[in-house]
């Protein structure tokens, strides 16, 4: 048995190899080459490749490369569900407020609900940095870091409902069950530290709408699923399943599993060339070593008071700290949600809402942007922001049983909306595309989600076309059979 | 090492030749489909400018103008600057300019050789298509043809060998130079047999009296297999594996903010079970399974029951009614049905021609909507006692083709039928929405895939592995089988035996394959190094269900009663039942299963990952409920017996089913004995059920020899 490690440089034409076989295919020859007998169960695995490596090593989370070299390792995705309004943050429009009251010219593109006349955006922008960019005082403190922002402004999504939306953004499919954007890049990536999650999601006193289905695993292993984290809570054994044991303390605990692993140790002494043995009693290790781990990099109080009043207090502040220091301890991807269902669907009262949900993280963004920097990590960090779609710039109409009937809120808006980058070597200080003069539809340089999808893959080193996954007779692809990658937003 | 090298190389190169074949079916295909063949094809029969644009040889020759592609400049050819429309005298298509993608993906494909499939290449006046290369591999492909029935020669019956499974394996074995190993133990047999047929370890006293049975191993061991199949924990076992097939969950998933529950799944995994147990023959279970609605009252009745029993089958269509929801979408709703019907039963990746034809496969998007359109004339009337039913609609009506897929974009209508691969005389179906006929064909002696993908997955599920690659896909990119005539027995033999899932089980499990020994050899190993062979047989790993069965048996605390409700098992106060009642939330499917690879509820699951992740060791050192199981073992082992050193030999005992050894006596006796400091943290009866928590943890217990 040719023990692989990452140190031999047998390693070395074993990633080589990986990359060449686009991660997909090949990995049966791939098993010869290296001598690496599979355990007789993994043939049960649909697919060859992954799943297969998986069963190998027992580990399906070692780091891999990706197909070339990628300028972000790592991602956090900080997602506004709901649909925050563009036209009221990141893309200013002031055509709205010039016919304001006044019916759109043309036709008014359909969304879920009626919408009337042209609102104006009650919030104040202005321009920040070098670069000049449009921001909305509801997002001041990120502002601060514009010529780091790479604003895309053209996005554009299928329908305008919230269900097909979210799996879109997250899966690259409205409907059908497909692996997250995470799941994929687990999958793709393997993870740094195997002492903590590879994919987080965090989201505070529940789930979004669409529930685990947005960071699922689909058709890829049940294990480059998102780990979810309810971040309503503040102590480790409430965030993570079974991380502390209350009833033995650690040194009796590791007599324990010395006694265990000795008793393992005689029953693989006849068995040795089985190398699921092996793997079994190193995920023993493992475990053992995640519960240290993972209790303190989920303790923020670990951190220092500057740092905490820089994130500022409240839910938000203190997960999007967590993930930081997830990141830090090598969690591949993160996702933060503001919170349960979905918080930035301001249909009414927009501008209390807004400002409400926008003060509750523009500071701790800000805050997160200026750690990532200091720590040298946002060269490698790809963060991004934004919802599930933005919002009409026209007001909604009144509706029994939809809406309270204010006329002071927006509707959902798949036709244009805006989404930003910052670090993993996307190009900062630079607004991407356009909508129309009121911000309804997106019209320069669009960027569909798919294009999104395959722009974010290319910052992480793959090709959207190669990075496939065979399933039910087909190589899949987070970007299905759609996507372009948009060069513009890369630096 | 040569010869390795040697062997990734070509890998390589064949790899970059499905890359070229996919970008050009997947991306330069569909361009060319939709905006050059109408004229310029000879599908279309039009060669305007006397230019066709469907093989290479015809792209080359080129029309009026000259060679479209220019072999020696790529970036020259004619046809990209017509694409590209740099030439205002020669635009194409003329009606409008494509779009910038299309054209970068056509101008990608031209400067980089423009490959095309072998189909597509050749004499331009010829009329070669993709459809035809499809249909010729089909006919030679190993699924599509009926399984061979095995006719050994008598020199390969003897009377040691007198199961086929064994002479077919020997005498493979053979031409390496290899040979079976010697039989298990009785003892890892009894395991073996036990956790395969029942998935619960044997009892103690079962296992005493094996042991104890003074008759010959082989009537000793019938004895116990026959035992066994008998026992109700049999369907148990064996539903679960169904299970995944069928994509269980008791609810919907998400469906907006309607009640996402199926309150009568579990009706479904008690028929389940019940046809395991009753031994249902399998072409009567498919049957039912789509279409036992239309079985009542049916007065040719093939199952041959009365109304009563006949009624008792509805809820058999858990099979088909029980997936994801979608957010109620009727198409998608369907898709799934069609896939768990085609790769569940058939090996078939039907799925794959909603949009298009198939890529690989005979399969053509007129197929999928035939096939559609039996599930577009269903209904699902609900309520008690029966919720999850189908009826046949009112009226008929027949789907339309949907081009790409799209509901907004209809092609031409076909009438219901089943596919034509495997009834080429396309014969529409006429009873009701067609189910019965559609189970007809699929649970048939003639049907190549049926028995063959069944006989695979019994296989797979007692050796752990598969005899085909891809359990749910037997198309034409499943490669022969190294073991196709063992294969081709099986199916064969299953059918000639009535469909008998009993007796194609005991068949193998009575076999010397099944019951040689795991033990590693290395002149075998040399030679075949992942037992494609079986020249022993393969250790396995306790899957989920019956790991965690194992604990509460081991515990003392298994509650065996049968059928009835799914129950939450994540929650204290913690399920004693057995974990194939376990509540699947397919919408949140706790943390738990996922870290134990659990198949995904969503869809039809042709098998499980086996993984080991600290999650998992975390739950056994951590878990409340492992905890609770750790402290029934340790104080029953207090209540058998008074000393310290006998409690942990009755406990060695209860777990792993033998005596300990001396070593491990003396590493329990220590643990329970620490040193002076450590005595006043933990008390003797804490430390007892540590050592029972270590047992329960250890490999010993997890893996099957």
């Amino acid at each position: 048995m040719v023990e692989v490690s990452k140190e031999t440089p047998f390693s070395i034409s074993r990633r080589e190899l990986l990359c060449r076989s686009g991660m997909g295919f090949g990995s049966l020859a791939l098993q010869h080459l290296l001598g690496e007998a599979g355990p007789a169960g993994l043939k049960a695995a649909e697919q060859s490749g992954e799943a297969q490596r998986a069963a190998l090593g027992g580990n399906p989370l070692l780091p891999r490369l990706p197909h070339f070299a990628a300028t972000a390792k790592r991602v956090i995705h900080i997602f506004a569900n709901g649909g925050p309004s563009h036209v009221d943050t990141f893309d200013p429009k002031p055509a709205i407020a010039t016919y304001a009251g006044q019916p759109m010219p043309g036709e008014t593109p359909r969304t879920e609900r009626k919408t009337g006349a042209l609102f104006p955006s009650p919030f104040k922008f202005r321009r920040y940095g070098e670069s000049g960019l449009e921001v909305s005082e509801l997002f001041r403190h990120t502002a601060r870091h514009a010529d780091d922002l790479c604003v895309i402004r053209s996005m554009y999504a299928d329908v305008p409902n919230h269900e097909p939306s979210l799996l879109l953004m997250n899966t690259g499919e409205a409907r059908l069950v497909r692996p997250s954007m995470g799941s994929w890049l687990t999958y793709g990536l393997g993870t740094d530290n195997q002492n903590l999650p590879a994919f987080v999601a965090m989201c505070s006193g529940g789930y979004p709408i669409q529930e685990s289905q947005n960071w699922q695993a689909g058709f890829l292993p049940g294990i480059y699923q998102g780990t979810y984290i309810d971040t309503k809570h503040e102590t480790i054994d409430k965030l993570i399943e079974n991380v502390r044991n209350e009833r033995v303390s650690l040194a009796d605990q590791r007599r324990q599993l010395d006694l265990l692993q000795n008793l393992n140790r005689l029953h693989q002494a006849q068995r040795s060339e089985d190398p699921q043995l092996e793997a079994r009693i190193q995920s023993y290790e493992l475990a053992y070593r995640m519960q240290m781990e993972a209790a303190e990099v989920f303790d923020v109080s670990r951190e220092s008071q500057h740092v905490l009043d820089a994130y500022g207090p409240g839910v938000q502040a203190r997960q999007l700290l967590i993930a930081r220091r997830l990141l830090e301890h090598g969690v591949r991807y993160v996702q933060v949600w503001h919170g349960q269902g979905q918080p930035w669907d301001n249909h009414d009262d927009i501008e209390v809402q807004h400002r409400k949900l926008a003060g509750q993280c523009d500071r701790a963004i800000a805050a997160l942007l200026d750690d990532l920097k200091q720590r040298g990590m946002l060269e490698e960090t790809l963060v991004i922001w934004g919802g599930e779609f933005g919002r009409t710039p026209t007001v909604e109409l009144p509706k029994e049983g939809s809406n309270q009937g204010r006329i002071n809120g927006r509707d959902h808006n798949h036709w244009g909306f805006t989404m930003w980058l910052a670090g993993g070597g996307v190009r900062g200080g630079y607004a991407h595309g356009a909508t129309d003069e009121f911000g309804f539809k997106a019209i320069e340089n669009r960027v569909h989600v798919h294009d999104l999808h395959a722009t974010l893959l290319k910052l992480l080193g793959f090709d959207h076309e190669k990075f496939t996954y065979r399933w039910a007779g087909r190589d899949f692809r987070l970007t299905d059979v759609h996507g372009r990658v948009v060069p513009e937003l890369i630096a | 090492m040569w010869l390795l090298l040697l062997l990734g190389h070509t890998a390589v190169a064949q790899e970059s030749r499905n890359a070229e074949e996919q970008y050009f079916t997947q991306r330069v295909l569909p361009i060319l489909h939709e905006h050059c063949y109408e004229c310029h094809s000879h599908a279309s029969g039009e060669a305007s400018g006397n230019l066709m644009v469907d093989s290479l040889a015809a792209l080359t020759s080129g029309g009026t103008r000259g060679a479209a592609i220019d072999p020696t400049h790529l970036e020259a050819s004619l046809l990209l600057k017509a694409i590209e429309y740099s030439d205002t005298e020669l635009q194409m298509p003329p009606t409008e300019q494509l779009e910038v993608t299309q054209i970068e993906i056509l101008r990608q494909w031209i400067v980089q050789g423009a490959f095309m499939p072998a189909e597509l290449h050749g004499d331009a006046t010829a009329n070669p298509s993709v459809e035809q290369g499809r249909q010729s591999a089909a006919q030679s492909h190993w699924a599509y043809q009926l399984p061979k029935k095995w006719v050994g020669d008598n020199a390969h019956l003897t009377q040691s060998l007198d199961n086929p499974i064994d002479a077919i394996v020997t005498s493979r074995l053979t031409v390496d130079g290899l040979t079976l190993s010697p039989p298990a133990t009785r003892l890892v047999l009894l395991r073996r047999l036990s956790y395969d047929l029942t998935g619960l370890p044997p009892s103690l006293e079962l296992s005493q009296e094996f042991l104890d049975d003074p008759r010959d191993d082989r009537s000793a061991t019938e004895g116990v297999i026959d035992r066994l199949l008998a026992s109700p924990s049999f369907g148990e076992r064996w539903a679960r594996m169904w299970m995944d097939v069928a994509r269980y969950a008791d609810n919907k998933g998400y469906v907006f903010q309607e009640d996402r529950e199926y309150p009568g799944a579990h009706l479904y995994r008690s028929w389940l079970i019940d046809a395991f147990n009753q031994d249902l023959p399998y072409d009567q279970f498919v049957t039912k399974q789509l279409a036992a609605d239309l079985l009542i009252g049916h007065s040719d009745d093939t199952a041959g029951s009365n109304s009563t029993d006949a009624i008792a089958d509805l809820p058999a269509l858990g099979f088909l009614t029980l997936g994801r929801r979608f957010l109620n979408n009727k198409h998608d709703i369907i898709d799934d049905r069609l896939d768990v019907v085609a790769r569940g039963l058939m090996g078939m990746t039907l799925g794959c021609a909603r949009c298009h034809d198939h890529k690989y496969d005979p399969v053509t998007q007129a197929d999928y909507y035939a096939m559609f359109g039996v599930f577009l004339n269903t209904d699902e009337p609900g309520g008690e006692p029966w919720p999850h039913r189908m009826v046949d609609s009112d009226e008929r009506r027949d789907s339309f083709i949907l081009i790409r897929g799209s509901p907004g974009n209809r092609g031409a209508q076909v009438p219901r039928r089943f596919v034509s691969l495997l009834a080429p005389e396309e014969k529409p179906f006429t009873g009701g929405s067609g189910r019965l006929e559609l189970a007809a064909h699929i649970a048939s002696p003639q049907n190549p895939l049926t028995a063959r993908v069944m006989a695979n997955r019994i296989w797979l599920q007692l050796t752990g592995s598969s005899l085909v690659e891809s359990p749910s896909d037997f198309g034409l990119r499943s490669a022969e089988p190294k073991q196709l005539a063992l294969l081709d027995h099986l199916a064969s033999a299953f059918i000639d035996n009535d469909w008998s899932v009993k007796h194609l089980i005991r068949t193998i499990v009575t076999s010397q394959v099944y019951q040689q020994s795991s033990w590693h050899r290395a002149d075998a190993y040399a030679v075949d190094p992942e037992n494609f062979l079986y020249w022993k047989m393969n250790r396995r790993r306790l899957d989920f269900e019956a790991f965690r069965d194992t604990l509460l048996v081991r515990a003392g605390e298994l509650d065996q009663t049968m059928h009835g409700k799914s129950e939450a098992i994540t929650t204290a106060p913690f399920l004693r039942r057995r974990t194939v009642y376990a509540y699947i939330d397919r919408q949140n499917l706790p943390q738990l299963f996922r870290t134990f690879d659990l198949a995904s509820p969503d869809t039809h699951s042709p098998g499980r990952a086996q993984t080991s992740v600290p999650q998992q060791g975390l739950y056994m050192l951590n878990s409340d409920f492992v905890d609770e199981l750790s402290r029934q073992l340790a104080s029953r082992a207090e209540a058998a017996c008074a000393q310290p050193s006998e409690q942990l030999s009755w406990m060695f005992q209860q777990v792993q089913c033998r005596l300990p050894t001396e070593r491990e006596l003396e590493l329990m006796t220590d643990f329970l004995n620490p040193s002076a400091e450590r005595a006043n943290t933990a008390s003797s009866s804490s430390l007892l059920v540590q050592l029972a928590g270590a047992l329960l943890a250890a490999n010993e217990l997890a893996y099957i020899d």
